[in-house]
């Protein structure tokens, strides 16, 4: 025992001074020079459902991009990084990627605390830095600067959109049940303030916010009942619209009133959900793959099936969040290269301003103002529907962004305000 | 005994000329990131000693330090970047803000007996402060943080981290110094008297609550004084840094170090940052590595990494006597 | 009126009622009439059971073998993942879920004789310090066991068929699993008190939390007993996870989601009681529940003040026994 514990005890020693000296070893990077872009996203937890096909998304584009021959000869190569939807981490690994690895570019995150971090980061370092997930509106708003794009929607434009998508129903008396956290706010915020500018007889009877990652959201299920509103209004961020909606199902919560779950209509939602996807409730999302029927949209599913199909991870059902959003910041990153003919921050930021994607729900532009894509939004019923293999939405409404986004002046305004 | 006087100096003189050097060596040789990482190990240096102060000395496993280490954080913070206070002030009046947090959540646990009691009160009350802080959107910006801290360009870290580097490595230098004059007074004395035989302090007439309450304070006084300096250093914050993960980090710094020798948890604070920085690059299985380093820790070393270079130093010096 | 991060709409008129002084024949009369409180406090109930399984073994562990089991909570996750292991592989099956129910907590307490004979077993002698230290380390190590078998997706469990009706009581149509997990809860606390103090084994459990020298000097095997114990809180833990788990969504960060709550519970009843812990989690769970209709924001801090309470005041706690 006695000489079990002494090696025990050197092999830990051993082990701790290995790796202290690995750690202080930078690893050299042997290749030509490619193009890095450095991803910062949590890639670990249960945002790895939006995170990992994003990912996707991002490499296809950029796949196809190095095949075609890259930007003169030169490849686009994707660093990534965990940061545990832990802003400081994500602090320490932006340093340690424009430190280290000098990369060209930035992108990331979900966690829009460490998005800011970041962005603050790149606006110090004046590196471009793509956003592809996170939602603050701060971000390309209040503290937006030149060096900020981000390629997704934000909670604002959402919120908007939901907001008027609802007003064009028939309830007046809405609950509004969100998660406790700025995303929460933000969306409850956004959607109200859309449906009451479209709808201004509409009374809020109630609301309740749980924290974050609660258990057990009966308790406040209970507690909406007991307001009797005409609908009720779920603004969750996403892990937790799972949790809500199973429990909701399962208490039986859309057969008591006509539900708006913000996000719900993203097909990650299905697919996590399963058995416990409700259906007769109202959705959203800034993706859906079965809508439009373009030929374009065809295109882009079948091709993103096949590559994660090759990737060992097949995703049959590309995702508004992840593989959309991924999607589309590559496609603007890359076609901005190309139009600027350069990967120097300056002549990249000019061809991003203002810059049109294809993609495959139509043209996105990316707002020179602001440095905010214009992004869609779809809403509508979500049902059981012949021949889809989970609930979708059967007649989508798309609202266009330019519709609801504020204007540049208010943006500029918030801006000057946030100095 | 002059002997070791002299090696005494010898060594500090080595790692005075070490850390002026290191910087420039790191930043020439390396890359700055490495700079950074040295500041970061000796901010969590600064408040791994601190907090062992309640811990190895004190004999009181506190499960909230992270309360004033975000305090002081979130005190600097807000009074840089929404008061638009000068940066000497706000960096003094930060580890007071901890101390007096710590007065408050000090004076209920001292008296509790049972290190789980302590451990789950800390730890509520730690809790308490996070939500206070998530919640009070109006102040603290809520879970979005705040970005973008105007701190003055002499340690700006926008070109370069040395000065940022010279500034954070002299402050925390005093503090420890402050804090090794603490441990080594007759308070620090009373102090591991009441940890090791409580009956017996009693006896002696030292009121034990009173003790236990002033080293919580000067604990929670210079974890506020590495909160400061960690937001200076990032120049952003958010209520992350008081989730009682970051309790438990500077709790396992303290253990891997070495709770019973003063510069242990310095040790285990740079053990711990190097590691993190480098072993989640490698694998997704951060937690096993680090669960499975700190089950053998307590299991053969209970004592710490401190502890075993301290038994191998005093065991030489046995030997030379002889 | 630009928002800056904070919130600045109107509340609606309810809710300002609630922020301002509100008597009880106010808060009577309101739109809450007894339907409501009785839903309430039926969600209160259903918590509160779950509360109860988590906390009965992290007491009965520290009752017996004066450890506390910061770890308690990976029980909880690994048996909510291993019932949706089991609900998968048996998907076609009907009764995938009283499978689950069955197997899950068996194959958790059978890690946890495992743990407690690898692990805890060297570390009964040491400090109290070190003891929490290592359960706390535990935490990362088996969280990252359950990350390599399952991933960090998100993984959803099935209601079982049999349990997905309605019951409506006064007014409120209920899920039928709320009341399983009630029964559940009743069945497990009845069983319990049954072991402990009917049968053999219980008194010796008694016995060795007590005096352990005596019980060894009789010629018992403590170890044995130490194991046993900490199995069946492993067992409390897993069947906690899996009753849970067609309610929830399963993630890796489960166990620190729970653990502190069960902390707080099993403060507030005793450390070592199981009465306690039953009362303490009933209080906990109808104070959360009830708590979010008075000052909604703040529910869970209502059950830190109560614990911050109970433990500057009468650590012991609720009905545990006196200082020891």
């Amino acid at each position: 025992m006695g000489k079990l514990k002494e090696a025990m005890k050197c092999a830990t020693l051993l082990g701790l001074a290995v790796t202290l000296v690995l750690a202080v070893t930078p690893i050299s990077v042997m290749a030509e020079k490619p193009i890095k872009v450095g991803m910062i996203d949590c890639f670990s937890g249960g945002a790895a459902a939006f995170t990992k096909p994003a990912l996707a998304g991002w490499k296809m584009v950029i796949d196809e991009f190095n095949a075609a021959g890259g930007f003169k000869g030169r490849k686009i190569e994707i660093l990534t990084r965990d940061d545990k939807f832990k802003p400081d981490e994500a602090l320490t690994h932006a340093r340690e990627l424009l430190l280290k690895e000098d990369v060209d570019f930035l992108a990331g995150t979900t966690n829009s605390a460490s998005a800011l971090a970041v962005s603050e980061l790149a606006r110090q370092k004046k590196k471009i830095f793509m956003v592809h997930i996170a939602r603050s509106e701060k971000i390309t708003g209040a503290k937006g600067h030149e060096y900020i794009f981000r390629g997704c929607p934000n909670a604002e434009i959402e919120g908007a959109a939901g907001g008027a998508y609802a007003a064009a129903q028939p309830y007046k008396k809405w609950f509004i049940l969100g998660e406790d956290y700025e995303y929460g706010h933000s969306i409850a915020d956004n959607f109200w303030k859309g449906l009451t500018k479209n709808d201004p007889t509409v009374e809020k009877v109630g609301e309740a916010w749980p924290k974050l990652q609660e258990t057990d959201y009966t308790p406040y299920l209970t507690a909406l009942v007991a307001k009797k509103p005409d609908a009720v209004y779920v603004a969750f961020g996403a892990s937790g619209l799972i949790a809500i909606m199973k429990q909701s199902k399962i208490f039986g919560l859309m057969e008591k009133f006509p539900v708006f779950a913000f996000g719900l209509a993203d097909s990650v939602f299905p697919k996590a959900l399963g058995e416990s996807m409700p259906s007769d409730v109202f959705g959203g999302s800034n993706y859906l793959w079965y809508f439009p029927e373009s030929t374009e949209n065809k295109a882009f599913v079948k091709s993103y099936v096949e590559f994660t199909e090759k990737g060992g991870a097949k995703d049959p059902y590309p995702s508004g969040i992840g593989a959309f959003s991924g999607y589309c910041c590559a496609k603007f990153l890359t076609e901005a290269i190309m139009k600027a003919d350069g990967v120097e921050t300056e002549k990249v930021i000019k061809a991003l301003e203002g810059l049109t994607i294809d993609s495959p729900v139509g043209k996105i532009k990316m707002r020179a103002c602001d440095h905010q894509a214009e992004t869609p939004a779809f809403w509508g019923k979500i049902l059981k529907v012949e021949g889809y293999p989970f609930p979708v939405i059967k007649e989508p409404i798309v609202t266009p962004a330019d519709k609801i986004m504020p204007t540049c002046d208010e943006i500029m305004q918030s801006r000057k305000s946030e100095k | 005994m002059e002997k070791t006087n002299r090696t005494k100096l010898l060594i500090g003189l080595a790692v005075a000329l070490f850390s002026l050097a290191l910087p420039f060596v790191l930043e020439q040789c390396f890359s700055q990131y490495y700079v950074y990482l040295t500041v970061k190990i000796i901010i969590w240096s600064l408040f791994a000693v601190s907090f062992n102060l309640v811990l190895g000395y004190g004999g009181m496993m506190s499960f909230g330090h992270a309360a004033f280490y975000g305090t002081g954080a979130y005190t600097c913070a807000l009074l840089l970047a929404r008061a638009s206070w000068p940066m000497p002030a706000a960096l003094i009046a930060a580890p007071f803000a901890a101390a007096i947090v710590g007065l408050v959540i000090g004076y209920f646990s001292v008296r509790i007996k049972g290190i789980f009691y302590f451990a789950v009160l800390t730890l509520s009350c730690s809790q308490l402060v996070y939500i206070v802080v998530f919640k009070w959107r109006s102040l603290t910006l809520g879970d979005d943080g705040i970005q973008g801290i105007p701190v003055p360009s002499f340690i700006s870290t926008l070109e370069t981290y040395v000065y940022c580097y010279f500034f954070i490595l002299i402050v925390s230098s005093l503090c420890i110094y402050i804090l090794f004059k603490i441990v080594r007074s007759p308070f620090g004395l009373i102090l591991r008297t009441i940890r090791d035989n409580p009956e017996r302090a009693t006896f002696i007439g030292v009121r034990i609550s009173n003790y236990k309450l002033i080293a919580f304070a000067i604990s929670a006084f210079f974890s506020g004084v590495a909160g400061a300096l960690f937001v200076l250093l990032e120049t952003s914050v958010s209520p992350d840094i008081l989730k009682w993960s970051v309790s438990g980090e500077v709790l396992l710094m303290g253990l891997l170090g070495g709770m019973h020798v003063f510069l242990g948890p310095i040790i285990g604070a740079a053990i711990m940052v190097l590691l993190n920085s480098f072993v989640t690059s490698y694998t997704e299985y951060w937690g096993l590595f680090i669960g499975m380093t700190f089950v053998c820790i307590v299991l053969f070393f209970p004592e710490g990494v401190g502890g075993v270079v301290r038994a191998k130093w005093l065991a030489c010096n046995q030997r030379k006597t002889f | 009126m630009k928002r800056r991060g904070g919130r600045s709409l109107p509340r609606s008129t309810y809710t300002n009622r609630l922020q301002g002084n509100v008597t009880w024949a106010e808060y009577c009369t309101m739109e809450l009439d007894f339907s409501n409180l009785f839903a309430q406090f039926i969600s209160g109930l259903c918590r509160a059971m779950v509360l109860f399984l988590m906390a009965s073994g992290l007491t009965i562990v520290f009752g017996v073998m004066r450890v506390v089991n910061f770890a308690h909570g990976s029980f909880y996750m690994l048996g909510a993942y291993l019932a949706y292991s089991l609900t998968q592989f048996y998907a076609s099956s009907p009764s995938r879920f009283w499978v689950a129910l069955i197997v899950a907590p068996t194959l958790v307490s059978l890690v946890g004789g495992l743990v407690e004979y690898v692990l805890l077993r060297r570390i009964y002698d040491k400090d109290h310090l070190l003891q929490i230290l290592l359960t706390y380390a535990l935490i990362f190590v088996l969280g990252d066991f359950i990350k390599m078998f399952w991933g960090v997706d998100l993984r959803i469990v099935s209601m079982p068929a049999a349990l997905e009706g309605f019951i409506t009581f006064f007014g409120n149509s209920f899920p039928l699993y709320y009341f399983f997990i009630i029964a559940i809860g009743v069945l497990v606390a009845l069983s319990l008190l049954f072991i402990l103090k009917i049968t053999r084994f219980g008194k010796l459990m008694r016995a060795s939390a007590e005096h352990r020298e005596m019980v060894e000097m009789l010629g018992y095997n403590v170890r044995g007993i130490f194991t046993v114990v900490f199995m069946m809180a492993a067992w409390l833990g897993g069947l906690a996870g899996v009753v849970i788990a067609p309610t929830v969504r399963l993630s890796l960060g489960m166990d620190m989601e729970i653990i502190i709550e069960c902390f707080l519970v099993v403060i507030i009843g005793g450390l070592g009681s199981i009465w306690g812990a039953l009362l303490a989690a009933l209080i906990t769970g109808e104070l959360y529940a009830f708590g979010i209709l008075v000052l909604e924001k703040y529910a869970m801090t209502f059950i830190y003040g109560l614990a911050a309470v109970i433990i500057i005041l009468r650590p012991a706690g609720l009905l545990g026994k006196q200082a020891h």
